[in-house]
């Protein structure tokens, strides 16, 4: 891997590699829990306490975990990680428990986190494999807020509770439920996709170099 | 270039007692973790819970903060004041003389909604055969749809319960909110929740006839 400064291992995650906008990882969370823009902030932070914390303990302990059971190791982290932080919510911050309740545990199946571990803590050192981490769970959050907006603005007509779509707004009911998810999904990452597109062709006018190579990715 | 020299030397084979001991030693490591953060967070869980049911008991019957009620454990076919030893598991329910003299029971009862379990607390006026108050103490509903009926506020679905007429023989029914006036036995259901206002509806039919003969039965019987 070429050398990369600490600002390119945050930013990598947060834009050109987002783990749901380019990789299409997490789609469970992605689908489920982003019809409001509170349920979107919170998962997406919940996720990212989870993925820098177990990014920094497997690229700490990286060469005591032999590969062949590196998997296991992984994912037991992951799960004792998100059982532990789900107890302590519920003790010490009832409220918050409350609203985050159903989603925690989902975050041990998100495979953001192993991906993560296996592509880049594993094989880095701790500062790159935090940075790295920080800024997947950014973009992950960023990926769930645009999500929310849409849902939950067309869905209900408001943001994070509020109201801002006129009276007149009949909202659509079947952007709060499963299929609004999908429909949400195709529109972001079509938007997503066509700007970059556009972005690459420009880069390339202004270049003045027609590369076709990367046209079909 | 050799050819040799592209093969890379095999690693040795990781011995099996090194698979064991990182992963034993992984697994009793998370396992101590889980432990202590259990046993750091059960009280002030536990604490909490019975907060949180106590304020429901409360608000139910309309009482004021602080002010006492009882409870019955369902022990051998009636309802008892102590709670039998060594039963762990017996239903509850709870009881308190209101400010204008009438007998309150507050019923806790959980049932299947549209997407989880949904746990919720009522008041009950047995004798007037009519219910005080409704409250929803634990929900995985649809937000923004089924979540409706755990919702606060004045013109909410569990504003309505209040005062509607229930008994054994008259469980409460959900109908769709429309111009017809409402028999006092009838709660509108909320649009774009109706999976989850049903559920809450034959909840609370369930638990009514589930209590009310023992309460008739009981010493206290609502008088």
């Amino acid at each position: 891997m070429s050398a990369t400064t600490p600002r390119q291992d945050f930013l990598r995650g947060v834009w050109r590699e987002n783990p749901v906008l380019v990789q299409t990882l997490g789609m469970c969370p992605t689908l489920a829990v982003t019809n409001t823009v509170a349920n979107c902030v919170a998962m997406g932070l919940a996720t990212t306490l989870v993925l820098v914390f177990s990014c920094v303990l497997v690229a700490w302990w990286k060469k005591r975990i032999p590969n062949e059971v590196r998997i296991t190791a992984f994912v037991l982290i992951i799960a004792t990680f998100v059982t532990v932080a789900d107890m302590l919510i519920e003790g010490l911050s009832p409220t918050v428990h409350r609203a985050l309740g159903p989603f925690i545990a989902l975050i041990v199946v998100n495979c953001i986190i192993l991906a993560r571990q296996e592509a880049f803590a594993a094989k880095n050192p701790v500062g790159r494999a935090a940075l790295d981490a920080l800024g997947s769970g950014f973009g992950f959050t960023i990926a769930l807020f645009l999500m929310g907006v849409v849902r939950e603005g067309l869905g209900a007509g408001t943001l994070l509770g509020v109201r801002v779509m006129p009276a007149a707004f009949q909202p659509w009911g079947v952007m709060m439920m499963p299929p609004g998810g999908f429909l949400t999904l195709a529109m972001v990452l079509l938007v997503v996709r066509t700007l970059e597109r556009r972005k690459a062709e420009r880069r390339r006018a202004a270049a003045g170099a027609p590369g076709s190579a990367k046209e079909a990715a | 270039m050799s050819d040799a020299a592209a093969v890379p030397v095999p690693k040795p084979p990781v011995p099996a007692w090194k698979l064991l001991a990182v992963l034993g030693g992984g697994g009793a490591v998370a396992g101590l973790l889980l432990v202590v953060a259990y046993l750091a967070t059960i009280e002030p869980i536990r604490a909490h819970k019975a907060q949180v049911l106590a304020d429901g008991v409360r608000e139910v019957l309309a009482l004021p903060a602080d002010a006492p009620y009882e409870e019955r454990w369902w022990s051998g076919g009636r309802l008892v004041a102590e709670r039998p030893a060594g039963a762990d598991d017996l239903d509850r329910i709870w009881f308190a003389r209101r400010p204008d003299g009438s007998v309150g029971w507050a019923v806790v009862a959980e049932g299947n909604g549209f997407a989880d379990r949904i746990r919720l607390i009522f008041g009950w006026d047995p004798v007037a055969g009519r219910l005080l108050a409704l409250k929803v103490l634990e929900s995985k509903e649809t937000p923004g749809l089924g979540d409706a009926v755990a919702a606060d506020g004045p013109a909410s679905f569990r504003a309505r319960f209040t005062g509607v007429a229930v008994s054994e023989t008259t469980p409460v029914r959900g109908v769709k909110a429309d111009a017809t006036p409402n028999a006092p036995n009838e709660v509108d259901t909320v649009t774009g929740a109706t999976v989850s206002s049903r559920a809450v509806v034959k909840i609370v039919n369930g638990a009514v006839r589930r209590w009310a003969p023992a309460v008739a039965a009981s010493r206290e019987g609502g008088r």
